[in-house]
């Protein structure tokens, strides 16, 4: 898994790329928690993610639900090996799919 | 234990090899060593002798110019003249190291500053040479006028363009023994003044290891050996000594330095003792570093023996998952039942469950927890129960599952939620309400036909978020349809290559399995997953559940 960001302003960027499973998903936990401090509008870009894991999908729907409290949280570019995840799981319920 | 009893002789011989090769680098060290010294020790004492029979003569030159001080109150005056001459002498007072200090006229007659004569000394070999005009030190000792063996320095008294008489000093054979001390640097030798006889003029303290009674050197040893006049080893009584010989550059004296043996030995000695307090100090922080090391290693030995307690915490875990499960597969002729549940190796949330609401009504779970560890399992423990304990209060698989979720949102703080697939399946009618909460899709098989993935579209796993609905699905179950449950440990096994085993082969496996058993099918897929694992541990719980259904009318 790789991990890219950009913050512009208040927005950050992350992009995930690769695989997202229960064995990178502490780091990422850890590390974006860090990085939404004072973030307002946080983006997943999703164009590069492979798979998710349900591990993943917790970090995701940890994100949705600290950054409700500070602003919102969009997932854009999600392709169609994450999408049939996202149904699967019925996060497409839960995420804000841009 | 085998393994600490192995590292235990590991570390022993380590230890016994160290040892056994610092006793024989140090055995080969001091004999290098003594090499080494020896030598340098010869020619350290050779420089060394130089330099104290240099200084030494520079000494006894010295004490000449004091002499030649004393000359001013001689050298207005008619020496000739005995009486004057004592007068003079009787006046003045004693100079440098000197025993007596007196005068002579060219008769030879003597008086010295306390008023003794010293005899003639017309014809000593120091008044010859003074008269002359030179500074003049006798070329041995003589017997002064108390009976002391005296060393003789003479300086002359010049009187126009001539000399009128001579001034002659006295060392007695003590001020001569300290004068060659204080020349005399080397720890641990001694040192000789020898004349032209070899007869012994002066000698250092601490020479007795050369007796007091010997007079000439050449009782104790000739320095005849054939490569070199001038260094030689012998014995007196039983101090084996090294002798080495230099010139003083005075008449034909010698300035001999001697060294026993065991001096070089002691330097030696100490230098060994240096190294080898430097080898312990290194060794001693080699043991201590060693120590520390087995100290920490035995530390993470406790970390990783804390880990596998802990693991095997994990692993009680996983039994008290394991038999959380059902096993009492209901042995019906309208159905068959079974699942199996193989926990990877750290404890996951998967987890199947079976019941019965009523006689007619058969409620069946299939579940995975997100993420891993005592979290996911305890996790996993409440949402069976709540599952369970609601389908017993009764409602569609739907209002079941809403309700449940609301129950497992509360005190939900590490965001963690469960994906639930629950049907209720009524036996007698073949009626299956079923509703999907994010869980991997079934597999549906009508009578004659195959396997294939009941897609709809699945609502969000429980916990996730608050007040959800859970639509329901009716799906009507004929005699020979089969239903396959599972989770995602099934589809999404990796082997080495990062390849995943994928829903299609899982479709596979169920069809070419069509005519099998349940138990024998989810054996089969279990192998599948477990060959195309290879080496590999399953990462994930692999939970499935067959069912078979013969119809409501065979009841």
């Amino acid at each position: 898994m790789n991990f890219v960001k950009t913050n512009e302003g208040n927005t950050l960027t992350v992009e995930l790329i690769g695989e997202v499973d229960s064995m990178n998903t502490p780091e990422l936990e850890e590390r974006l928690l860090k990085e939404i401090d004072g973030v307002k509008e946080l983006i997943f870009d999703l164009k590069g993610l492979e798979y998710i894991s349900s591990a993943g999908l917790r970090v995701l729907l940890t994100m949705q639900k600290t950054m409700k409290s500070q602003g919102s949280m969009v997932i854009k570019n999600t392709n169609e090996e994450v999408m049939e995840i996202f149904k699967v799981t019925g996060f497409v319920r839960l995420l804000n799919l841009v | 234990m085998k393994k600490t009893f192995k590292a235990r002789f590991m570390l022993a011989g380590a230890i016994v090899l160290t040892v056994v090769i610092l006793v024989a680098g140090l055995g080969f060290f001091s004999q290098s060593l003594n090499n080494i010294v020896g030598g340098n020790i010869r020619s350290y004492l050779t420089e060394n002798a130089k330099a104290a029979a240099a200084l030494f003569n520079t000494k006894l030159n010295d004490q000449l110019v004091m002499l030649e001080s004393q000359v001013r109150y001689l050298k207005d005056i008619d020496v000739s003249d005995y009486k004057t001459m004592k007068e003079t002498i009787m006046s003045t007072k004693g100079i440098g190291a000197f025993k007596n200090i007196g005068v002579a006229n060219l008769t030879g007659a003597t008086i010295n500053y306390n008023g003794k004569s010293s005899g003639n000394i017309l014809l000593t070999d120091y008044f010859k040479r003074a008269v002359s005009g030179y500074d003049a030190i006798s070329e041995g000792t003589y017997i002064d006028e108390d009976g002391d063996e005296v060393l003789v320095l003479a300086v002359p008294i010049p009187d126009d363009g001539g000399v009128s008489g001579v001034v002659y000093g006295t060392f007695t054979k003590d001020i001569l023994n300290s004068l060659i001390d204080t020349v005399d640097f080397t720890e641990g030798d001694a040192s000789f003044l020898l004349d032209a006889d070899g007869t012994i003029l002066a000698r250092s303290s601490g020479s007795d290891i050369i007796p007091a009674d010997i007079r000439k050197f050449s009782e104790v040893t000739a320095f005849d050996s054939a490569e070199d006049k001038n260094s030689k080893s012998f014995t007196v009584g039983n101090n084996k000594l090294f002798a080495i010989k230099t010139p003083v550059g005075l008449h034909d004296w010698d300035y001999v330095t001697v060294m026993p043996y065991s001096a070089m030995t002691d330097i030696t000695s100490k230098i060994g003792f240096s190294v080898v307090k430097l080898v312990l100090s290194v060794a001693a922080a080699f043991f201590i570093l060693f120590g520390s090391i087995i100290y920490l290693s035995k530390e993470i030995r406790g970390v990783t023996a804390e880990k596998e307690r802990m693991s095997a915490e994990l692993n009680v875990a996983t039994k008290i998952q394991a038999d959380m499960m059902p096993f009492d597969f209901p042995e019906r002729k309208e159905l068959a039942l079974y699942a199996t549940m193989t926990p990877a190796k750290e404890v996951g949330g998967d987890f199947y469950d079976f019941f019965f609401i009523d006689d007619d009504h058969l409620a069946m779970v299939m579940a995975d927890v997100a993420g891993k560890g005592m979290p996911a399992a305890l996790f996993m423990v409440i949402a069976k129960s709540v599952i369970r304990n609601i389908c017993m209060v009764g409602g569609s698989p739907g209002h079941i599952l809403s309700i449940a979720n609301n129950v497992l949102c509360e005190n939900n703080r590490s965001n963690l939620f469960v994906t639930v697939w629950l049907g209720i399946l009524s036996i007698s009618s073949g009626e299956l309400i079923c509703a999907n909460a994010g869980h991997e899709y079934p597999a549906l098989k009508r009578k004659d036909g195959k396997f294939e993935l009941l897609e709809e579209d699945n609502c969000p796993p429980l916990a996730a978020m608050e007040d959800l609905e859970f639509d329901d699905m009716v799906l009507m179950l004929n005699e020979g349809d089969a239903l396959f449950l599972y989770t995602d440990g099934v589809p999404e096994a990796k082997n080495a290559e990062g390849e995943r085993f994928g829903l299609e082969k899982m479709i596979d496996v169920l069809n070419d399995n069509i005519g099998n058993d349940l138990v024998t099918t989810l054996s089969v897929m279990k192998k599948e997953i477990d060959d195309f694992n290879g080496d590999k541990d399953p990462f994930d719980d692999v939970t499935m559940m067959g069912l078979k259904y013969f119809g409501g009318g065979n009841a």
